[in-house]
């Protein structure tokens, strides 16, 4: 299945995950361009088209943005940040995170995300994980117009 | 009175009596009752040396002495109030009477014909002892009624200042590094405490250090008082005593200043100022006692609070490294894991087998050594974490656990029973499925093999608590290692025979310890293992 017209952003300070994540995409037949960040001001400066980010042709508007904890804080601090931006306010964030506890699932929740998968053990299972992930984010799931000020 | 016929002897006895009356040192009167121009009166037929003395005392003191009257008003109307009636019954009267600072016992005796003899003595130190004794209930009560040091100083200072009827009142304090607490009152105002301060050679320290008690009638020109301090505080008359405590502890210093009247001190007052000391040194020596004592003990609290601030805060650093280690670990393990999958796919079709399985020991190893953290975070959890108590169906938990035993692939037979009418208990939910979850799984995986796993539950009440059993058909377990089992990494089967991480049963200890409950079991080896827990009660069972 493809969705080529999609972007997804995907924000992990973890190289490793962040490899597994886009390879485990790419394996199970995604080829939407996956744009990666290692830093929570990247993907600030990409969703608001600033710095490097600036050429809309190369780095398009993401539909869905896909995120690591990153230690809790800067995760949190990020969703607060998105759900605090009128442009921004309506895009589906799903949390990739390494940790189960419910006290962290809660807190991401309550910061506005839109689903939370906790990282699986082995590389098989996260290639099913992707796989039923872009079926349901990319096909399934109806995604909210974009709100207004939204860079095009 | 006298008939003129009397014989010699009986004026000779006359005139002894009379010159008895006239030598009296105490005031005596005779007088009559008449019935007056508007009202009765008394009028005086004789008085002595002493009772003229004193009617001119009253007389001096009492403006309002009625005009025509021979007896001072204040004298007339209460003889006046009694004489009738010891006319009448000739029983004799007594009342006590005041003029001025002074107290007089008064005693009415009939003579006959409408004549009374009026005898008076002296009353005063009665009636003022009796106010001492007034004055130090008071105190007594006062002072018993609390500890509280400042409130001990009010009232003695209060007291003295109304029984003796002073100007000031003032209390000084010994401590460590001088006096202080230093109460001032003028007409009933307290004065703040002073600062510290050092006793010198004059009033308080020369009573201080001497230690006796010290009168001073004139306090501008006594050499053993600052007469620069004196001017200031308008001071003309000083009482002042040590207060000594009952074990002979110096306590501090007690003065009064100045009588309200305008009088003198007596020696008697200074008695009286002795006797409230007394017993206002025992009382604040009992009051600063107090204070040491609850210093003591608060200083004590704050040394624990301290101390449990402390651990709670190594507990807090031990949670935060648990959780950064687990953390830290899971993240690598599982780029090991799934680069080795990577590489497992990679190499599908045509791949060397024994790089295959060398890849897929990378991955279950791996797997198990996650599993294995993800068991110490939980464990890590429970010490810390605080567990909400409800009332929770022990049904409910094993359907719960059941089911979860289920998706996880166990076999065997759960057999839950009666457990339509089991009763319920204070937990909690999730935490108690964790500790059942684990019992089960144990039951169902430590069988003989070849041998189909079969397992009982029922629950037992007893007097505060549920006990859940779980009885299986597995290979026991020895009397010496059913402690050993409860460890944390305690493992009496090799992983190959048994898998799991051997933290299951440790798990299930410490939650079933937070919800206030005990775990055990009763096994013999190759008998199989009856487990239980005991839950508190609900309280309303």
């Amino acid at each position: 299945m493809s969705y080529v017209h999609h972007t997804i952003l995907l924000l992990d300070d973890n190289l490793d995950d962040s490899r597994f994540t886009r390879l485990a995409l790419q394996r199970v037949g995604v080829i939407t361009p996956i744009q990666a960040v290692g830093r929570l001001e990247e993907a600030q400066q990409y969703l608001c088209a600033e710095g490097c980010y600036a050429d809309g042709e190369q780095y398009p508007p993401p539909v869905l943005v896909m995120l690591d904890m990153m230690h809790c804080s800067s995760g949190l601090e990020f969703l607060s940040w998105l759900r605090s931006q009128p442009a921004l306010r309506r895009l589906p964030a799903v949390v990739l995170s390494s940790c189960n506890d419910i006290a962290e699932i809660n807190r991401a929740y309550e910061h506005g995300c839109n689903s939370y998968l906790v990282k699986p053990p082995s590389f098989n299972t996260l290639l099913v994980m992707m796989q039923t992930l872009t079926q349901y984010w990319l096909g399934m799931n109806q995604t909210p117009e974009r709100s207004t000020g939204f860079r095009s | 009175m006298l008939e003129a016929n009397q014989s010699d002897s009986c004026a000779a006895v006359a005139e002894l009596y009379r010159l008895f009356f006239s030598q009296m040192q105490e005031p005596a009167l005779i007088l009559r009752l008449t019935p007056g121009e508007k009202e009765p009166r008394v009028v005086p037929l004789d008085m002595n040396d002493a009772a003229k003395h004193l009617t001119g005392r009253v007389t001096a003191a009492l403006d309002e002495t009625a005009r025509g009257s021979l007896l001072p008003q204040s004298l007339e109307v209460p003889i006046l109030e009694h004489a009738g009636a010891v006319l009448e019954t000739g029983r004799p009267a007594a009342f006590l009477l005041q003029s001025a600072s002074l107290w007089h016992q008064v005693r009415i005796q009939a003579l006959g014909d409408g004549v009374i003899g009026v005898l008076l003595s002296d009353a005063t130190a009665q009636k003022r002892t009796e106010e001492t004794l007034a004055t130090l209930r008071t105190l007594s009560a006062a002072l018993h009624a609390t500890a509280d040091l400042e409130l001990i100083m009010d009232k003695v200072a209060w007291e003295t200042l109304k029984l003796l009827s002073a100007e000031n009142s003032l209390i000084a304090l010994c401590s460590p590094d001088g006096f202080s607490s230093y109460r001032f009152l003028r007409l009933g105002t307290v004065a703040p405490a002073d600062a510290a301060w050092q006793p010198g050679q004059e009033l308080p320290g020369r009573v201080v250090f001497s230690p006796v008690p010290y009168l001073s009638s004139d306090a501008l020109h006594d050499p053993h008082i600052d007469p620069g301090l004196a001017a200031r505080h308008r001071v003309r008359n000083v009482i002042s005593t040590p207060l000594w405590a009952g074990d002979g502890s110096m306590i501090g210093y007690l003065e009064l200043q100045n009588r309200l009247d305008g009088g003198v001190f007596s020696e008697f007052d200074l008695e009286q100022l002795s006797s409230v000391a007394q017993m206002a040194a025992q009382a604040v020596k009992n009051a600063q006692d107090f204070q040491k004592i609850a210093q003591n003990a608060s200083q004590l609290e704050e040394r624990v609070a301290e101390r449990t601030a402390q651990l709670q805060e190594v507990n807090e650093e031990l949670d935060a490294f648990a959780f950064s280690v687990s953390h830290g670990l899971r993240a690598p393990l599982r780029a090991i894991v799934s680069f080795a999958g990577i590489l497992q796919d990679q190499g599908e079709g045509g791949g060397d087998p024994e790089r295959d399985a060398f890849l897929a020991r990378i991955i279950a190893v791996g797997q198990d050594m996650d599993q294995l953290i993800q068991d110490l975070l939980a464990y890590s959890r429970l010490s810390s974490d605080e567990i909400a108590l409800q009332t929770v169906q022990l049904a409910a938990v094993l359907q719960e656990a059941v089911l979860q035993l289920r998706h996880a692939g166990q076999t065997g037979d759960i057999v839950l029973e009666g457990a339509q009418s089991w009763p319920s208990v204070r937990g909690n939910f999730t935490v108690l499925v964790q500790v059942v979850w684990n019992l089960l799984s144990n039951a169902l995986k430590y069988v003989a093999s070849g041998c189909y796993p079969k397992v009982r539950v029922w629950t037992e009440p007893a007097q505060d608590v549920v006990r859940l059993w779980v009885q299986d058909n597995g290979i026991g377990i020895a009397p010496e290692n059913q402690e050993r089992i409860f460890q944390v990494f305690e493992r009496l089967h090799g992983v190959e025979s048994y898998p799991g991480t051997g933290i299951g049963l440790a798990i299930a200890r410490k939650a079933v310890q937070r919800l206030g409950g005990r775990i055990g079991v009763i096994s013999c080896p190759g008998e199989g293992s009856r487990f239980w827990i005991d839950l508190p009660a609900t309280p309303d069972r």
